[in-house]
């Protein structure tokens, strides 16, 4: 090779970068630690507390719930080995051979105690008002107990695989605010808002963890957040902007993991002004080009919202009622000619300017409904501020967006039911006749037939009224370096808590 | 001395008159921090829930009283509590604080080691070629804004490059080098600025010194040209300089946060955002509390230097 000086200028620059970043190389190709981004530090590290997706991330890795979810959608025993209905208002639940962190066994005592502190009325837990059917822990033995409910409740599986529905060892929170958990991981280091180190934990039910441990740094600024799996500072980033997903997939270093039909926009409807009537709320639902939505706000990737919903690979799933709100402008001027407003009505649409998928949503609505003569007025404030004019009644209609924390059929009644205590997140000032029964009845119902057929009819009429509108699906993503394998993903809309099957996660 | 006390409980009072604006207006803008922490991602938390974790956390008293409560709190030098995860105040506070301090040490320092000899050496021949680039470019630094640059540099230098690490925060303590390597970008992105500061007022401070007639006097001594501008020019130009400067650093304290939020250093400026969004209302008047004292301190100070190098001032 000739040596002229551009060339040694060039050797000396490279050999001066390989020793100033040799270090950060190393660690990451040496090791098998898992850098993962995350889009939020957790507020706080209390248990059971709902805080956010990407706490319920950090969590899933710490502690195991009772039952959980498999990758397609399947409630699969976690903690539990097996659960069966023993008496119209009995389940019963055997425990595995399963340790803490701390090496002692998992036991129905232990259990007991999870329910108790939930049930405690300051404990905030997101867990408090479902876990009211329970009405009693008894404990058979060692490894062996039994929910008493009020009559038969067919949702308790599903309600043990609740998100934050974790299981801790009686008593711990007494030592540490986080207590001691029974999952794959556990916390070694925590500086907030700076970094979280966790290590595997030798007691692991499934066996040792394929993980040396996990670094967890947040990014909340989500370009930062994708600098750092594009520049290799991190392996796995949670919450992939839908802006950067083209050329996270298209980047041969990433791995782009997602479920289109993930978290989901929608409208909730305020009854005290037009919308107390069922045919201005239907008009709506017929007047909006929801394709539109998932290309103009989430970059096509998402899915239309033309339904309720319901995860494709279940019986619940009926492809007539998941392609119910078509485009269809005239049917939506024929219902406001019925209803007296020929020539159009004005009303105020509740968004946010916080988060740009609402107010992009909001501003689209405002646009295709002019079409067809709604004069959409926006209000914009900021997230924290529009919570709290939404759990006042401000607005005529509200752009909303969720996901769904269990399979259930019934978790979509808290959602679509106005009758409900009113809060921020659903319709109000108007009542669908049955509606509240029918999901009693599907609750209460232990033959999953007939099951299918109770939130088949309750469907219907949420459809027929308009209790909600559908908007569009977004997609939910998780990017990675190339070298990630595994990252099983659970269904649709409760892909948000796909981490409670991050526990097989390695490096290749 | 009057005059030092006077200047001390001035500042005293516009701490007080701070402190109670931030104080009122955070209460009187709309948004529950409860119904935020207990509304994660789609919770919607039964209203009675709301009401009764408002009252443990004594949100529902009359706001004079909470008022009162927080002027004692903070005549104890107590910061309070956080209303999201309860933990103190102070000690996320004494966390932050020299994180932030530190960014802004490093980009003082970047920014007076680039700014101060440019400005002298554009000032020596301001119609050189030098000048008039360096003009140029310190306009140029001004104008775009820091998470234009700190986006540009992540982009070049950690995605582009792969010199440096997009962003992050390592303690000193547990790595020195990564800790090192992740000031660099944030740094630099604030000094850019900082230096095209520091460039302008000094070229303009020196070009008023250098014609005057003490340099005149030194140099028909025959006194080296090099040491007339640095000993006998420099000197003399720096006052406004330190004060423009003093100013910057100060407004800097709580101006992070964009560059804070695209190198996602973990200092101060984040720490009031996310209070600011989370209504957290201890956070938010702790943080300016502390700011407001740092800032006030600071002009409390250059005055006192000021009184004390120009008698003139003090009557």
């Amino acid at each position: 090779m000739h040596l002229s000086r551009r060339n040694l200028l060039q050797m000396a620059t490279a050999m001066g970068a390989a020793t100033l970043l040799g270090g950060r190389f190393a660690a990451a190709q040496g090791t098998q630690t898992l850098r993962i981004g995350l889009s939020t530090y957790p507020p706080h590290f209390r248990p059971w507390v709902n805080i956010g997706w990407s706490g319920h991330l950090l969590f899933s890795l710490v502690n195991r719930n009772l039952i959980n979810y498999d990758d397609q959608g399947n409630l699969v025993g976690e903690l539990v080995e097996s659960w069966s209905a023993v008496e119209d208002d009995a389940w019963e639940f055997k425990l595995r051979d399963v340790k803490f962190h701390d090496g002692s066994p998992v036991t129905s005592a232990d259990v007991k105690w999870n329910f108790e502190e939930i049930a405690k009325e300051q404990s905030g837990a997101y867990m408090y008002d479902a876990l009211k059917v329970v009405k009693d822990v008894e404990i058979v033995d060692d490894r062996t107990f039994r929910l008493r409910t009020d009559g038969p409740v067919a949702t308790i599986p599903a309600l043990m695989a609740f998100p934050f529905f974790t299981i801790l060892k009686a008593g711990s929170t007494d030592v540490e605010p986080q207590g001691i958990g029974a999952g794959p991981y556990k916390i070694v280091y925590a500086e907030k808002g700076v970094g979280i180190e966790l290590e595997p934990s030798e007691h692991y039910f499934k066996g040792q963890p394929p993980l040396a441990g996990i670094s967890v740094t947040a990014y909340a600024d989500e370009s930062a957040r994708v600098a750092a799996v594009t520049a290799g500072d991190v392996d796995l980033v949670d919450y992939v902007p839908w802006s950067a997903m083209a050329a996270i997939d298209a980047n041969p270093a990433l791995k782009l993991f997602k479920k289109d039909a993930g978290p989901f926009m929608y409208l909730s409807f305020n009854g005290s002004g037009p919308f107390a009537d069922a045919r201005l709320r239907q008009a709506v639902a017929f007047g909006l080009r929801r394709e539109e939505f998932v290309k103009s706000v989430f970059f096509g990737f998402g899915a239309p919202m033309n339904g309720l919903p319901r995860a494709s690979g279940t019986a619940f799933h009926n492809e007539d009622q998941a392609k119910f709100w078509g485009y269809d402008p005239e049917r939506s001027k024929a219902l406001m000619k019925e209803a007296g407003h020929e020539n159009g009505f004005e009303v105020t649409l509740l968004a946010t300017s916080q988060y740009s998928m609402h107010r992009d949503t909001a501003v689209l609505i405002q646009s295709q409904l002019a079409e067809i003569g709604i004069k959409v007025n926006l209000v914009l404030p900021d997230w924290a501020t529009r919570i709290t004019m939404g759990n006042n009644g401000i607005g005529d209609f509200a752009v909303q967006g969720n996901a769904l924390d269990i399979i259930d059929p019934d978790a979509t009644h808290s959602i679509v039911d106005p009758s409900l205590t009113p809060t921020y997140l659903r319709s109000r000032n108007f009542e669908i006749e049955g509606l509240t029964e029918l999901y009693q009845a599907g609750r209460s119902e232990l033959d999953d037939e007939k099951r299918v057929e109770i939130y088949r009819q309750a469907d219907q009429l949420v459809l027929d009224n308009t209790a909600i509108c559908g908007v569009a699906y977004r997609a939910q993503g998780y990017a990675t370096s190339a070298s990630v394998q595994k990252l099983p993903l659970l269904p649709d809309q409760i892909s948000v808590y796909s981490a409670t099957n991050f526990d097989q996660i390695s490096l290749g | 001395m009057g005059w030092f006390m006077r200047r001390i409980v001035q500042s005293l009072i516009m701490l007080w008159i701070v402190v109670s604006l931030v104080f009122l207006s955070i209460h009187f803008v709309p948004g529950d921090p409860v119904e935020l922490l207990l509304a994660q991602d789609g919770a919607a938390p039964d209203p009675a829930m709301v009401a009764m974790v408002r009252d443990q956390l004594g949100l529902n008293r009359p706001l004079h009283e909470q008022y009162i409560d927080k002027m004692t709190e903070l005549l104890r030098f107590d910061l309070g509590t956080s209303i999201v995860d309860y933990s103190p105040v102070a000690t996320e506070v004494s966390r932050r604080l020299p994180r932030t301090l530190e960014l802004i040490g490093a980009a003082a320092i970047i920014s007076l080691l680039i700014g101060l000899p440019a400005g002298v050496l554009a000032a020596r021949a301001p119609k050189s070629l030098f000048s008039r680039g360096a003009m140029l470019v310190a306009g140029t630094a001004q104008s775009v804004p820091v998470f234009v640059l700190g986006t540009l540099m992540v982009i070049l230098f950690a995605q582009f490059l792969g010199w440096l690490p997009a962003g992050g925060f390592v303690p000193f303590s547990r790595d020195p080098a990564k800790h090192m390597l992740l000031l660099i970008m944030p740094a630099a992105t604030i000094a850019i600025g900082l230096s095209a500061v520091v460039f302008r007022i000094t070229r303009a401070s020196m070009l008023e010194v250098l014609p005057l007639d003490f340099i005149r006097t030194a140099r028909a001594k025959g006194v080296p040209a090099r040491r007339v501008v640095i000993r006998h020019a420099l000197r003399n130009a720096l006052m406004p300089v330190i004060t423009v400067f003093a100013l910057q650093l100060g407004g800097l304290l709580a101006g992070t946060v964009l560059v804070e939020t695209v190198f996602n250093w973990p200092g101060l400026s984040g720490m009031l955002v996310s209070g600011v969004n989370a209504r957290d209302y201890p956070v938010v008047t702790g943080v300016i509390v502390v700011v407001a004292a740092c800032y006030i301190g600071l002009n409390l100070l250059v005055d006192i230097i000021y009184g004390l190098t120009d008698p003139r001032v003090r009557k």
